[in-house]
């Protein structure tokens, strides 16, 4: 727990932007590990565990059957442009957390994880059980989409209306 | 190759996460290249690594790890395996993550390089936490011979020497855990002071760091002690519920 707890509850903020819920989040996983952890036969494999567990808990919480589309690695826009030092240093994590929820929603968790943690792709598709590719794309839009949104944000002072997400 | 194609590529590149991922390479050697790419790389990586730093600067509820705590005491009254001292040890560690996390040096955790997760300072903390954690035995038995053979016929390894201190202490069984696709024999043991005792065996071959030393260190990690070294072609690491003396005792 004393290594994973903190990158557990960013994840599950990142994903809720709500304290409790995200506090319940992470909770649920250590209880879930207490009870069904002794099933993992990898014990290199915990950290991952914790977190697919997490990412499983949240979309229960959702009340999420549906399962996400498959979508091919596509060209994505690498053109827009970056966003600069002046808006970055602007921003706090709660700000970058408004932008995220301003994505699409099947692009967040692998965006959060993409940024929290040090995570391989083939981890990252691990956790959320889609192929690889499907991670990598849905990546690659995201970081467009949140790019695009703080790029607003770093306009106009404020993010643009109707554009948040499902979040 | 050209620009546009090395951008494509380069747009999930993550400096510091990827830099062993074969399929940024080629992309890679081309911004070296390319001064165009380069500088455009080079701004991709300062955005990545400031939005980085601002999410992994969410801050996390100081009461957490005890909320964490609760649920595992909930969870203690369910598993049958799951034993108070295990529960008290989980306190003290919550104890000891509650106190950490105000640590000015807290800020080690943040933003660390990613290390290589086969080195046996990764096995180590994969080992303690797996003890902590609970587990089922894969075997149970109350003999040392036993086991080794239950680890023979399995194909895990079982050509180890335990310590004579241990070889006294009384055998609940042992698990064929794997690590990190590698075979693990874990011996399961129980002191008559009720502490635990947990001996892993690994082979030595394509662990890097292994102890060189074949007399064991001991070493405090997690609230609990353990003792590492290396024999032949194995490398040992116990983990004990006890103070130092207890351990050289088991050695």
């Amino acid at each position: 727990m004393q290594k994973y707890y903190r990158g557990l509850y960013q994840f599950a903020f990142s994903l809720t932007r709500k304290e409790a819920e995200a506090s319940d989040l992470t909770q649920q996983t250590f209880y879930v590990w207490a009870t069904k952890g002794h099933q993992l036969r990898d014990a290199s494999k915990v950290k991952t565990w914790l977190f697919s567990t997490l990412h499983h808990e949240f979309l229960k919480s959702r009340r999420r059957q549906a399962r996400f589309p498959h979508v091919d690695l596509a060209r994505v826009d690498d053109e827009i442009p970056t966003v600069s030092p002046t808006i970055v240093n602007q921003l706090d994590g709660d700000t970058v957390l408004q932008a995220l929820a301003r994505v699409e929603e099947i692009y967040q968790a692998p965006l959060a994880l993409f940024y929290l943690e040090d995570y391989s792709y083939k981890e990252i598709a691990e956790i959320l059980e889609v192929p690889i590719g499907t991670v990598q794309s849905r990546i690659a839009r995201g970081r467009a989409e949140i790019r695009k949104v703080l790029n607003d944000f770093g306009s106009n002072g404020q993010f643009p209306p109707g554009s948040t997400s499902r979040g | 190759m050209d620009s546009q194609q090395a951008k494509q590529i380069l747009w999930l590149y993550r400096p510091g996460v990827d830099d062993a991922d074969p399929q940024f390479a080629e992309a890679l050697a081309y911004a070296e290249r390319n001064p165009e790419v380069r500088e455009w790389l080079d701004k991709q990586n300062a955005e990545y690594a400031a939005l980085r730093a601002k999410v992994k600067d969410i801050r996390v509820p100081a009461e957490l790890p005890y909320e964490i705590l609760d649920a595992g005491r909930r969870a203690h009254t369910v598993v049958w395996w799951r034993r108070p001292f295990a529960v008290g040890t989980a306190a003290a560690v919550v104890v000891a993550v509650a106190l950490y996390s105000i640590m000015p040096h807290l800020g080690l955790l943040r933003g660390h390089a990613p290390r290589a997760r086969t080195d046996f300072a990764a096995f180590r903390n994969d080992m303690v936490y797996y003890a902590a954690a609970g587990y089922k035995l894969d075997v149970k038995s109350s003999s040392l011979d036993e086991l080794r053979e239950e680890f023979a016929v399995n194909g895990w390894p079982s050509d180890y020497t335990v310590p004579s201190g241990l070889a006294k202490l009384a055998v609940r069984g042992g698990c064929l855990t794997k690590w990190n696709e590698r075979k693990v024999s874990m011996l399961c043991l129980m002191a008559p002071n009720d502490h635990r005792v947990w001996l892993y065996v690994i082979a030595r071959v394509g662990l890097s760091n292994a102890p060189k030393n074949t007399t064991p260190r001991i070493a405090a990690q997690d609230n609990f002690n353990t003792a590492s070294w290396s024999e032949g072609n194995k490398t040992y690491f116990l983990v004990a519920e006890g103070d130092d003396d207890f351990v050289r005792s088991l050695l």
